[in-house]
């Protein structure tokens, strides 16, 4: 954590970006292989909707985070994302951050307090 | 997804998912390779979760109804997806004022204009080839430049800013002034050699010297008009195979879509 202001919206955004590339560590994946597992994997807590997954995919390619590139799969083309050493090492930093955010949030949660009668 | 239309009315996932695709494909703000990729992957997903999740024990109807609800991108993705694919010219530039970047952009064109009028000047001019040049030269430059910068421009527009909307818009142009400034030179070489002749006639003494100054004359001119006409044939074709292979690119992208339950059943 910094300084700077927490970014709900910014960190919720991150969190989708962690999960898609959390799922690559297995390999290279096309869409909506990746929603699936990303779908299975948090027992349906996270789930892509409306495309949401698209752009967020685009986005980690341009960053250069995971890798894009057309393929045969079965007879039929697919576009199929890898993860890429700049991901590994996003994904890293990302889990740290999340678990430093979430840890703050848990001790404030749980945190002593007066309960009023 | 023109074969495949749903019935009026219809709002099946079939229908909504040709109508999204169909949107999509034919946003004029996005270049259109982009279109075509996004489109495709879009396109391939859609036929591939039904399949996925048919296998897995749902029913077509209801894998078709996910796989749409999963795979296509509607309101503020579909604006990031279209905004992530805007070429990246426009994202740099997105802090100017559009009337300045036009002006910047004409003022750019004007100066590669120039540039290579004074390439194409000094070169016959190092050359000693315009001590006595024929007075058709100077148009066959003219269109000559102006046959270059239309490609210039046209390439600029296609393969930087990304303008798709009328891809073959300006191509019969470059071709047609191509082709003129090839017939200028061929048509001034003709003219100097009528002129030469009626020369010849009045001086016949000279015959051996003016032969000698219009042969280098006119090689000057023809050749000149050649290297402009080849250039602009070649710009032409290079354009002109682009946008046929993008075109088709796209065609079979649109041609390949699926409904999200044809593949299922």
């Amino acid at each position: 954590m910094t300084d700077e202001d927490f970014d709900v919206q910014g960190f919720a955004r991150g969190i989708n970006e962690l999960l898609i590339l959390s799922t690559l560590r297995e390999g290279a994946k096309h869409g909506y292989q990746i929603a699936i597992d990303v779908e299975e994997g948090s027992n349906g807590l996270f789930r892509f909707r409306h495309g949401t997954l698209y752009p967020i995919l685009h986005r980690l390619e341009e960053a250069g985070h995971i890798q894009g590139s057309w393929s045969r799969v079965e007879g039929r083309r697919r576009k199929v994302y890898a993860l890429t050493r700049r991901g590994a090492r996003h994904l890293a930093g990302g889990s740290d951050r999340v678990d430093v955010v979430l840890r703050g949030l848990m001790s404030m949660l749980e945190g002593p307090g007066e309960v009023l009668p | 997804m023109t074969s495949r239309e749903g019935a009026p009315g219809a709002s099946g996932p079939s229908t909504i998912a040709e109508r999204s695709l169909s949107d999509l494909a034919s946003n004029p703000g996005l270049p259109l390779p982009a279109r075509t990729r996004i489109v495709k992957e879009l396109v391939d997903d859609l036929g591939g979760l039904p399949r996925r999740l048919v296998a897995e024990g749902r029913s077509p109807d209801e894998a078709g109804r996910r796989a749409a609800e999963v795979v296509l991108p509607a309101g503020p993705a579909l604006q990031e997806l279209e905004e992530l694919a805007r070429p990246r010219y426009h994202r740099l530039l997105a802090g100017f004022e559009a009337r300045r970047v036009r002006a910047a952009e004409r003022a750019a064109l004007a100066v590669a204009t120039l540039l290579m009028l004074g390439l194409a000047g000094g070169t016959l001019l190092r050359t000693g080839l315009l001590t006595a040049p024929s007075p058709y030269l100077w148009p066959v430059l003219g269109v000559g430049t102006t046959t270059l910068a239309t490609i210039l421009a046209k390439a600029f527009k296609l393969w930087i800013k990304g303008a798709h909307h009328r891809p073959r818009r300006g191509l019969r142009g470059i071709a047609v002034l191509a082709a003129l400034t090839l017939g200028l030179g061929c048509a001034g070489a003709l003219l100097d050699l009528v002129s030469l002749a009626g020369t010849l006639e009045t001086t016949p003494t000279e015959g051996a010297e003016l032969l000698t100054a219009w042969l280098v004359r006119e090689a000057a001119l023809v050749s000149t008009a050649i290297i402009f006409a080849l250039s602009g044939a070649l710009g032409w074709l290079a354009l002109h195979a682009w946008i046929t292979w993008v075109e088709q690119a796209h065609a079979e992208a649109l041609d390949l879509t699926p409904s999200p339950t044809m593949e299922s059943k």
